[in-house]
């Protein structure tokens, strides 16, 4: 015979359970629709994560893994720092894009034409941060179950560079959980976020500065 | 009027020469065959670099790629793809018996210029010259010196040195137009990346001059893997 200790134990267990399960299906809604996903997005100010970036290429005998930090703060302030295997950050601020490497301990700015490409992509991602997947006009967004928000480029101008792009959204509202970029079924880039914190207090500076 | 305009050709004709010295003298050595110190810098299998690359443009602004290089010497192959570090792919070709295709080129590097002048660059810091071993043994400094010549006169230097550095210059007319400058290996350098340069400098001279300073993310030799 289970004493009342026992008895009071299960209870909890049981309940824990429930509540565990409740959680799950209350997080799971919130990337029911679009609406939904726009509200949650609209709550998140500040995004700290880690990333493991992975290039998958034919040519690669093994995928060239890159390893860094992101950080955002609205509107659309973002700082995509690269630690390994190059020393790199790209900082989005007040609606200007600077890239930096550092190579010998010192910081060196990149001056190439593909900033502005960049700046393209980084708008972009400020909008899925924003939940806005249906804003812009080169890509038709297709909402999957499982969290998946599929984008497909509309111009064919776009499509010769990538054909799609999966974003999977995690189980905690507001947030992007990984990011894939598909140039050709045989080259794409993979982005996993780890260790995200949101609405902690980010220092304007790590926006502004290298 | 005449005698200006040869002044001023003669004068430009100076400058454009200047600080491009033609071949240095060789003090040739009797040695039967190709001496071995001529192989050191080239690779004689297949082999796939990962490199990060800063560009300096002629006007002296840099910018940033990785370039990933699978060659094969054996089979005169060059495989490369040009990406951001973000890991847009820019450019990807291939070589094959100095035939190429572009597969995949986003605009400035789209041109067949530009992806011509990257397989040359590539084959002159990879494989070993094409021509003839013309000439070689010690220059001035005690370095040692193979010289190449190929049919349509182009001369190329394969300098090793003793400090584990070496060196390749290339010359058209006896014009230097393109210097490279390589080590043997870092001090992170893995046992597989042995005899890889862990940092070469490219610069190609002339009216558009422009560096290329690669930093070897990883080498892989694809036969040994196979295996």
């Amino acid at each position: 015979m289970p004493g009342k200790k026992a008895m009071h134990a299960g209870k909890t267990n049981i309940l824990s359970a429930l509540a565990v399960v409740l959680a799950g299906f209350v997080l799971i809604g919130w990337a029911d629709n679009r609406e939904q996903i726009r509200k949650e997005a609209e709550k998140v100010e500040t995004i700290r994560a880690d990333f493991v970036q992975e290039k998958h290429l034919k040519i690669l005998s093994k995928p060239l893994v890159s390893k860094g930090h992101f950080y955002y703060q609205v509107p659309g302030s973002l700082r995509w720092e690269y630690e390994s295997p190059i020393q790199s950050i790209l900082l989005m601020h007040n609606g200007r894009i600077r890239r930096y490497i550092k190579r010998d301990n010192s910081l060196t700015e990149d001056a190439g034409a593909r900033l502005q490409a960049m700046q393209v992509v980084l708008r972009e991602i400020i909008s899925w941060l924003n939940g806005r997947f249906d804003n812009n006009p080169d890509f038709d967004s297709v909402l999957k179950t499982g969290r998946k928000i599929v984008l497909i480029p509309t111009k064919q101008s776009l499509s010769k560079f990538i054909k799609r792009i999966e974003l999977m959204l995690s189980n905690r509202p507001g947030i992007i959980e990984s990011v894939m970029i598909y140039e050709s079924e045989d080259s794409f880039t993979k982005i996993e976020f780890k260790n995200v914190e949101i609405n902690k207090g980010i220092e304007e500076s790590i926006f502004r500065e290298p | 009027m005449k005698g200006v305009s040869s002044l001023l050709i003669l004068l430009l004709s100076m400058i454009s020469c200047a600080g491009l010295p033609g071949p240095e003298p060789i003090n040739s050595l009797v040695t039967p065959g190709t001496p071995r110190q001529c192989s050191i810098p080239f690779v004689s299998n297949r082999w796939q670099f990962v490199h990060s690359i800063e560009g300096t443009m002629p006007n002296g602004r840099k910018t940033f790629v990785i370039g990933v290089t699978d060659i094969s010497p054996d089979m005169e192959t060059i495989h490369c793809v040009i990406m951001t570090i973000e890991g847009l792919v820019v450019f990807e070709g291939r070589s094959e018996r100095r035939e190429m295709v572009i597969n995949r080129g986003l605009p400035p590097f789209d041109s067949g210029d530009f992806a011509g002048g990257l397989m040359n660059d590539i084959r002159l810091l990879f494989f070993k010259p094409d021509g003839k071993l013309i000439d070689s043994g010690t220059l001035g400094n005690g370095s040692y010196a193979c010289r190449y010549k190929n049919d349509k006169d182009i001369i190329v230097d394969v300098i090793t040195n003793q400090d584990r550095t070496w060196e390749i210059r290339q010359y058209e007319n006896e014009i230097l137009i393109r210097s490279i400058k390589a080590r043997a290996e870092g001090p992170g350098s893995s046992a597989n990346q042995k005899g890889i340069p862990a940092r070469i400098e490219l610069v190609a001279h002339g009216p558009v001059k422009y560096t290329l300073l690669l930093d070897l993310i990883r080498a892989m030799n694809i036969e040994r893997i196979k295996r």
